[in-house]
């Protein structure tokens, strides 16, 4: 399983969102999920099976199947609740 | 290591009339120094005002101004402006600017270290509104320092 964090430049936001779902996934007690990031031009659906944008991004995230839209990169609770989400998806169990 | 980055000369407290202003000001320190050439302070610009480009606020004000390494990045580093009074990113009112860091970014370990010192920072509800309402160097400084 993995989730990707995804941003134009692959470097700043995309990154500290790629932190802070690893932080998220501790939270809900997740295992055996995999985090990155990447720019949007270099990732492809076959990334990831779940990715990871900012509001402003979603347009430009339609050929990925399951995206997580972030209204803010930087609130962990929004963070929490949407990865833990993420993991109900896709059978991943969570403690929390 | 945010203190290294944060010093008085990259924390600064100004009244820019808008974003592209706000964003030139903040990044004007890493100019100076040569963290970044000025090619990168407008590939930011341009990138903010393309559609989208205002994925690079973070929620609660804060924005993050970055581009890519290859836009002219010597080193990484970090800077920040708190504007007096909160400006719209590319114009757009849903995106309110309170504070905007400016982060050259370089895609390696320092450059990784310090974006996981700014994450923490920055999810911390109270450091975040302590950042917001800093209006002096000190005032940021105090945020950096480890929690003793």
């Amino acid at each position: 399983m993995k989730f990707m964090a995804m941003c134009s430049s692959g470097l700043g936001s995309s990154f500290m969102v790629h932190m802070n779902i690893e932080t998220a996934l501790k939270t809900v007690g997740a295992d055996g999920v995999e985090v990155d990031h990447a720019d949007l031009g270099s990732a492809g659906p076959e990334s990831a099976d779940v990715f990871f944008v900012g509001r402003d991004l979603e347009n430009s995230v339609s050929q990925f199947d399951d995206v997580v839209v972030l209204n803010s990169i930087i609130d962990q609770d929004e963070l929490v609740g949407k990865v833990r989400e993420a993991c109900q998806r896709h059978g991943i169990a969570t403690t929390d | 290591m945010l203190e290294h980055h944060l010093t008085e000369d990259r924390v600064l407290f100004a009244a820019p009339r808008d974003w592209r202003a706000a964003v030139r000001e903040a990044a004007r320190p890493l100019v100076a120094d040569g963290s970044v050439e000025p090619r990168y302070v407008e590939k930011i610009l341009e990138t903010i005002a393309a559609p989208g480009g205002t994925y690079m606020d973070l929620g609660f004000g804060i924005t993050l101004a970055h581009a890519r390494p290859e836009e002219g990045v010597e080193r990484t580093a970090l800077s920040l402006l708190i504007p007096e009074r909160p400006l719209d990113l590319a114009d757009d009112p849903e995106h309110p600017v309170r504070a905007v860091f400016v982060l050259a970014a370089t895609g390696t370990d320092d450059h990784q270290q310090t974006m996981a010192e700014l994450a923490r920072l920055l999810m911390d509800p109270e450091a975040r509104s302590a950042l917001l309402a800093a209006r002096a160097h000190d005032d940021v400084a105090r945020l950096l320092r480890p929690a003793g």
